[in-house]
């Protein structure tokens, strides 16, 4: 499963339940990102216990876009399923600070930072 | 709210759609016309020859039949073949060929009139087809040509007509027999009559032999045609262009219907544009609050994105000497997103202004009117990024996440930053635990120390090579520029912003806050 959003690209590996997120995402606005929201939901809805969302090779996200992930992750809070691990890099600085935020919105969300 | 207005453009030019249908008709006209001139003269010709072989076996007139009729039929089936080749092509062929063909066609077709009308053996047979020949010929020219041609053909026709006229001799009469002179005669030329041979003999030297009715009506009926077949194109031209008259002006009206739906779009989203803009910058502390810091020297700066983003900051000087700054970041963009900012803005004025409560527990507080307010009135999801800091006798207390504060101590080489990334939360988020995530942290603010409050426009600026502003430009900057006052610093960051990103567009507000603790 794949989404194009923008200059980014989204793929899922169903076997692995595991969410690759590439590129540089900068959609315009809040409602633009209802499609990147669905997406990683449906990818939840595919994943039995825990969803990877591998963020290393997104050099970028905007506000909007960390909203969405925030909303998907206070929205599987309220579910309890999947748990999710996210993987991070320090070569990109807004991923340090954003990713610390999931876990604070939501204990089982995970952080992995290489 | 201001959302992408790409569905309010028509998709297509409607009006040049309507231009092209009205042109479609009279395309080809001019070609078919010229075609079917064309076609008929070779099928004339061809004609002539055959009655012309049944009636006498050969081909009477070497002159006529071996060289004026051959070359007929090899210029106007050329011009036909060239024609209806560029006609079923579909293209608009070579303007050359397409003025050749046509040129030609007239000229040779006047040749022919004026050889028929000077050469004739009959007088009236030649008046009828050089009438007939000049009607076609003022037709063609002022269709295919120009109208200037048809004036031009006019006048020679007339002078053609003239001149044959007074060869033929301006007294001359034509004298018609009765049936029974007819019979009389005829009987007289069958049984060799010296003097009816005589006669007929003068009527051939003069030009008046008696033709048969059948002549008449077959020199009737080609030159009818020949008026017929363009008149049938020009007509079918005229038909097409009235069914397609009612189509084009429901086009048009379509058209201006979408511009003027379009203008309204426009202006209303041109007015909400405005009010959000007001909103944004309406709200904002001025040089008066600013003044009114003790200990302080406050400068700072809003500079708006083309759309209007959420940046937001505040400065309220307090009678008790010290002062509560703010700067924060809402989400995304537009009229909604300036709402969450003038909300927070009247959260933070009425919480903390000539209040005493704990940073902290105004933050909490922020966080609980936005969350209810955007999430259950809005039904939005907007948030916001938020720091609150209090300054109190040359200390600072800081709490919520936003952007680092930058610090540059009056005996330091160098800038520092104070992270805020453990001091709180998105605000208007979620009121699940949001306190827990709430800390506050202090630090000295001694005299001669600069602290700079921004918002991520400011080292997220970017410039056409995709390269970020960065906070370690923003730091240098201001540690060149230390020594100047806290509006010349602002300028200078600035400054030193628009020249790094030059000729790309602002993506995102900017806003710069610089405090300066005074020295004396």
């Amino acid at each position: 499963m794949e989404l194009i959003a923008g200059e980014s690209k989204l793929t899922f590996k169903e076997s692995e339940s595991l969410l690759v997120m590439e590129g540089s995402m900068r959609l315009a606005n809040l409602m633009e990102y209802d499609k990147v929201s669905l997406f990683i939901m449906e990818c939840a809805e595919k994943s039995p216990s825990k969803l990877t969302i591998d963020m290393r090779t997104l050099s970028f996200l905007n506000s909007s876009g960390i909203t969405t992930l925030s909303m998907c992750i206070l929205h599987l809070k309220k579910k309890l399923t999947p748990s999710l691990l996210f993987l991070g890099t320090t070569d990109y600085a807004w991923q340090d600070k954003s990713l610390k935020n999931f876990t604070k919105l939501w204990a089982d969300a995970k952080v992995q930072i290489d | 709210m201001l959302t992408n207005h790409t569905d309010t453009s028509p998709k297509k030019d409607v009006l040049s759609e309507a231009g092209e249908l009205l042109s479609q008709p009279s395309k080809n006209t001019k070609r078919k016309i010229l075609i079917a001139i064309n076609l008929t003269f070779v099928f004339v010709a061809s004609l002539h020859w055959a009655i012309q072989l049944i009636q006498f076996g050969k081909l009477p007139d070497p002159a006529r039949d071996f060289i004026i009729l051959p070359l007929l039929v090899l210029i106007n089936g050329g011009s036909a073949i060239y024609n209806l080749k560029v006609l079923f092509s579909d293209s608009q062929g070579n303007k050359l060929f397409n003025d050749l063909t046509a040129w030609v066609t007239v000229i040779f077709l006047q040749l022919m009139a004026l050889s028929v009308v000077h050469n004739n053996i009959n007088t009236a047979t030649s008046l009828l087809e050089d009438f007939a020949f000049s009607a076609v010929i003022i037709f063609i020219t002022g269709t295919v040509l120009n109208r200037t041609a048809a004036v031009v053909w006019f006048a020679i026709c007339l002078i053609s007509l003239y001149l044959a006229f007074h060869n033929r001799g301006t007294d001359f009469e034509y004298h018609l027999m009765t049936k029974q002179e007819v019979v009389d005669y005829e009987a007289k030329l069958k049984a060799q009559d010296p003097e009816a041979l005589k006669r007929f003999e003068i009527t051939k030297q003069e030009k008046i032999t008696p033709l048969p009715a059948s002549l008449y009506v077959a020199v009737w009926f080609i030159f009818l045609l020949l008026t017929f077949l363009p008149t049938y194109f020009e007509g079918g031209m005229i038909g097409q262009i009235l069914k397609v008259i009612p189509v084009v002006i429901s086009k048009i009206q379509i058209a201006s219907e979408q511009k003027s739906q379009l203008e309204r779009e426009n202006m209303r989203m041109g007015m909400e544009l405005d009010v959000a803009r007001q909103i944004q910058t309406m709200i904002l502390p001025f040089q008066g609050d600013f003044d009114k810091c003790q200990d302080l020297e406050v400068a700072a700066r809003m500079d708006t994105a083309t759309e209007v983003g959420g940046d937001f900051y505040e400065v309220l000087p307090q009678p008790d000497g010290s002062t509560y700054f703010g700067i924060g970041d809402v989400t995304d963009h537009g009229l909604q997103s300036g709402i969450v900012m003038l909300m927070t803005q009247s959260a933070i004025r009425s919480l903390l202004d000539g209040g005493h409560i704990k940073l902290q527990d105004a933050l909490n507080q922020i966080n609980m009117i936005l969350y209810r307010n955007i999430q259950d009135r809005m039904n939005d999801r907007r948030n916001l990024t938020l720091s609150l800091l209090h300054y109190e006798e040359g200390k600072v207390r800081i709490t919520g996440q936003h952007e680092s504060v930058v610090l540059l101590r009056r005996d330091a080489q160098h800038a520092i930053q104070i992270d805020t990334l453990d001091l709180g939360m998105y605000v208007g988020l979620t009121n699940d635990s949001f306190e827990d995530f709430v800390e506050e942290t202090s630090f000295d603010f001694n005299k001669g120390d600069i602290m700079l409050l921004y918002t991520d426009g400011a080292t997220e600026a970017e410039n056409e090579k995709q390269q970020l502003f960065g906070i370690d430009r923003m730091m240098k900057v201001l540690e060149k520029n230390r020594d100047k006052s806290s509006k010349e610093i602002v300028n200078e960051i600035t400054k030193e912003i628009y020249a790094f990103i030059g000729k790309k567009q602002l993506l995102d507000d900017i806003s710069l806050v610089v405090v300066k603790r005074q020295s004396n």
